[in-house]
């Protein structure tokens, strides 16, 4: 189920909510398990079980490693191997068997049959969850959970649980037991969600549109190439920022405190700054659980290279079981490591030219990200730079520039902290601050209807005979 | 306001428009048919065990929540408001108002579209027509793009190179051009099509290309009623109205007309006026694009010539015209006719191209979509 959808909004959200925040706070957490259950298995019901298993097997390995944590450094760390081993034995399976068999394939020139499993929703999120909270239980930075249903609800936790961001337990352990509702967290809780849910219909749902529209067309140009790395940028941005905007503000409303997972990135000077500012959940995961642990940057440099390729390498692995997304990964490993070594001091000097080397670095990268394989990206990484048999200019790229214009401005604007800032500077003032609180509900309200409004049309769906 | 109060009324407020539009979604009664988009409307999913383990009905659920989805169409309008004038776009779901007419984006002219549709006419002109007919003609209908997309910067098909492949590839026929005597005001404004009224003197051209003159005189007829065509429903935001009219003339009540729905002949009228009552009133001609075949007869005809007619639905409302000058109109429409079917009717001489005149006549919508033509 979507957030983005009139089931999850009109259907599933006020039961959910009536259930999570009228029931006694000792069933509150079953009332999570259980809807969020609802929740992962209404777009395929089967997947239930390997959840579950995930659970039981990240739950038990906590209890055993705390128990066998002053047993010896191998029996404690043996149910932490047993659990990861179960949860990326799972997520191998699911998600990254057919690559290797492809290129396995390809390699030997065999012809395995590809398994084309589909996906389990949200298992790359939740896998991670539960390896981060058996690690943090060997690493006593946090007491294993002794409640079952307190351990699944956080991981089966409906709000962050298909796009993130990934909330470690050891942060939201203490909520898990004892959390407040409040008339001012469920303000802010509904102000995040319908934010994020406009930004998600009404800026990235369209933009991907644009996305789409450009890759259908018969009539590219080299401008229309950059119109859809630029609309590209801003559909990802706002459709993941919007949904981990939703996760949050659910959250709030249900008394929990989730990490930030977005800070406005792109107003980032270099790509080091980017990452620090986009999906900071992913990274400061893998900081933890991979980068540390292969010893950081106290190490050589040949191995600090070797350390951050492998973590940008399996930051790519993570997004897609596909050669672009590991060359998406190293792609930004060589600019750290070109910050890092050459480019770094210069870039200080060079003023606002910054955000432009930034800019231009993001757009060729999503065109990576999202190519259907390598030889599209770099076919369309080509066009933009002039390497293809294309016009610079075409009918099409000035319609829909004319069409969509508007909404990019909103995006690039909504992309940046000015609103914000400028809302928070006006709160200063005690005048302003009563005509914001007055103008909130109103603006609120209008999104919500807007966003349905949307949602409802998306169902449109005329009988194409009737054209004619 | 202070905020302790703000705080409580965006809470007040979100619960109370969540509980009101999720009561008023789970018992509303479920509507069976949606007019605008000419299809039944989803309803609720059986529930079972085995709908839930396969996830069909939560799919289902899905579109019914949609479909069913209270004041939908008041919703979508307010999608089409906030996306032309606040959002800027050029236009909601490829349609546009401009000129106080609503029409549709074609963004481009789909080549292997219009070839399929050619080389099919191609088939039929070489294994029925050739060297039976007395001469061949064609002619394609602009759609309302034609006069409204250059003027206000919208992408269009290129009309000039579907016409060029058009000629070319259908040259065994001769062209005869009516875009130059049409323009926006000869088509409706809520609809694709053209009307009737006023488009006797493209009857009169193309005929007098064919070397027969119509000159009779006509009366409009109306229904009496709004007719909201089928961009009227698409489009959300259309107040506009249209009237439909029909023109009738003294030497029609001696027409026969038959339809050939079922292989056998039915006698209709010219006009199928109850056809007007429905989705698509424009149905009303020759039975719209419910028949795949129609014949005229009319014994008073200035000329014993013969007419075969391969049309759209816009021929529908202009074939009527050549029955003045034709002792026999014969309108086939190639969108609802199987290939086996037609070679029945023709085997049987149901349709008969010996000496006739044969006209093509199909809109540039229809080129740029010819998945619809079906014979062949």
């Amino acid at each position: 189920m979507l957030f983005s959808s009139i089931t999850f909004l009109y259907f599933f959200l006020p039961i959910t909510l009536i259930l999570c925040l009228a029931l006694p706070k000792r069933l509150r957490n079953g009332a999570i398990l259980l809807t969020s259950l609802i929740f992962y298995g209404w777009g395929e019901p089967r997947y239930i079980i390997f959840m579950v298993i995930s659970i039981l097997v990240g739950w038990i390995s906590g209890l055993l490693t705390e128990r066998f944590a002053d047993k010896g450094k191998w029996l404690a760390r043996l149910p932490m191997i047993v659990s990861t081993t179960v949860c990326l034995g799972m997520l191998g399976y699911f998600k990254y068997a057919d690559f290797f068999i492809d290129n396995f394939n390809k390699v030997t020139g065999l012809s395995i049959p590809l398994l084309r499993i589909a996906l389990p929703i949200g298992i790359s999120f939740y896998t991670f969850q539960i390896l981060s909270y058996v690690v943090d239980v060997y690493r006593k930075d946090t007491p294993a959970q002794k409640n079952i249903v307190s351990f699944g609800a956080y991981v089966t936790m409906f709000p962050q649980l298909i796009a993130g961001p990934i909330v470690r337990y050891k942060d939201i352990a203490i909520q898990l037991e004892n959390r407040k509702t409040t008339f001012e967290g469920a303000a802010l809780g509904i102000r995040r969600f319908i934010i994020g849910l406009s930004k998600k219909v009404l800026i990235a749902n369209l933009l991907g549109e644009l996305c789409d529209i450009f890759k259908a067309s018969n009539d590219k140009s080299v401008l229309f190439f950059w119109l859809y790395a630029l609309s590209l940028v801003l559909h990802i941005y706002f459709d993941f920022s919007g949904y981990s905007d939703m996760a949050i503000g659910i959250g709030k409303i249900l008394g929990f405190s989730f990490c930030e997972n977005f800070n406005y990135p792109v107003i980032s000077k270099s790509v080091s700054e980017w990452w620090r500012r986009w999906h900071m959940s992913l990274g400061s995961w893998f900081r933890d659980y991979v980068y540390i642990p292969l010893g950081g940057n106290r190490v050589s440099t040949g191995r600090w290279i070797f350390n951050t390729l492998v973590v940008w390498g399996l930051t790519g692995f993570w997004h897609g079981a596909d050669w672009n997304f590991i060359v998406w990964g190293l792609y930004f490993a060589v600019f750290l490591m070109l910050e890092k070594f050459f480019i770094g001091k210069y870039l200080k000097k060079i003023g606002a030219l910054q955000h432009l080397y930034v800019a231009i670095i993001m757009l060729v990268s999503f065109v990576i990200f999202n190519g259907v394989d390598m030889k599209e990206s770099i076919s369309y990484i080509g066009a933009m730079f002039g390497a293809g048999d294309y016009k610079l200019i075409s009918a099409e790229f000035i319609y829909y520039l004319r069409s969509y214009g508007i909404i990019l401005i909103f995006a690039l604007i909504g992309a940046t902290p000015v609103v914000k800032g400028a809302v928070e500077k006006a709160r200063n003032n005690k005048y302003m601050e009563k005509v914001i609180n007055i103008l909130e509900p109103v603006v609120l309200l209008v999104l919500l209807v807007v966003v349905t409004a949307f949602l409802v049309d998306g169902s449109f769906n005329p009988f194409l005979y009737f054209r004619f | 306001m202070t905020t302790k109060v703000k705080n409580i009324v965006v809470s007040v407020l979100f619960a109370a428009v969540l509980a009101a539009m999720s009561l008023f979604a789970w018992f509303k009664p479920a509507d069976e048919y949606s007019v605008a988009e000419r299809r039944p409307l989803d309803q609720f999913p059986k529930l079972s065990a085995d709908t839930i383990l396969d996830a069909t009905f939560m799919n289902s659920f899905e579109d019914y929540a949609l479909d069913q989805f209270p004041m939908r169409d008041a919703f979508r309008a307010i999608k089409a408001f906030t996306a032309l004038n606040i959002m800027g776009q050029m236009d909601v779901n490829d349609l546009y108002y401009k000129d106080g007419v609503i029409s549709k984006v074609e963004t481009e002219t789909k080549k292997d579209q219009v070839l399929s549709a050619t080389g099919k006419f191609n088939t039929i002109y070489d294994k029925y027509i050739k060297d039976k007919a007395n001469k061949v003609y064609t002619s394609v209908v602009p759609d309302k793009n034609y006069f409204l997309a250059d003027k206000y910067g919208y992408p269009s098909i290129d009309y000039n190179e579907m016409i060029g492949l058009w000629k070319e590839n259908m040259s065994f026929g001769e062209y005869i051009d009516i875009f130059s005597k049409l323009d926006i005001s000869d088509y409706y404004i809520t609809d694709t099509h053209w009307k009737q009224q006023n488009i006797f003197g493209i009857a009169q051209h193309i005929a007098q290309k064919m070397g027969v003159e119509l000159s009779a005189k006509y009366t409009e007829n109306s229904l009496g009623k709004i007719f909201k065509g089928v961009y009227g429903y698409q489009f959300p935001l259309s107040f506009e109205k249209d009237e439909l009219i029909y023109m009738t003339s003294d030497y029609q009540k001696d027409l026969k007309v038959y339809s050939y729905s079922t292989g056998t002949a039915v006698e209709i009228p010219l006009y199928v006026l109850e056809n007007a009552q429905g989705d698509d009133p424009y149905n009303m001609f020759l039975s719209g694009a419910k028949v795949p075949l129609v014949i005229i007869e009319n014994p008073n005809a200035t000329t014993d010539k013969e007419l075969v007619i391969f049309r759209d639905s816009f021929g529908s409302s202009l074939s009527p015209y050549f029955a003045e000058g034709y002792s026999k109109v014969t309108v086939v429409d190639p969108r609802t006719f199987g290939g086996a079917v037609f070679k029945m009717f023709v085997d049987n001489g149901t349709i008969n191209f010996e000496g006739a005149d044969v006209l093509f006549l199909f809109s540039t919508t229809l080129l740029n979509n010819s998945f619809e033509v079906q014979i062949f």
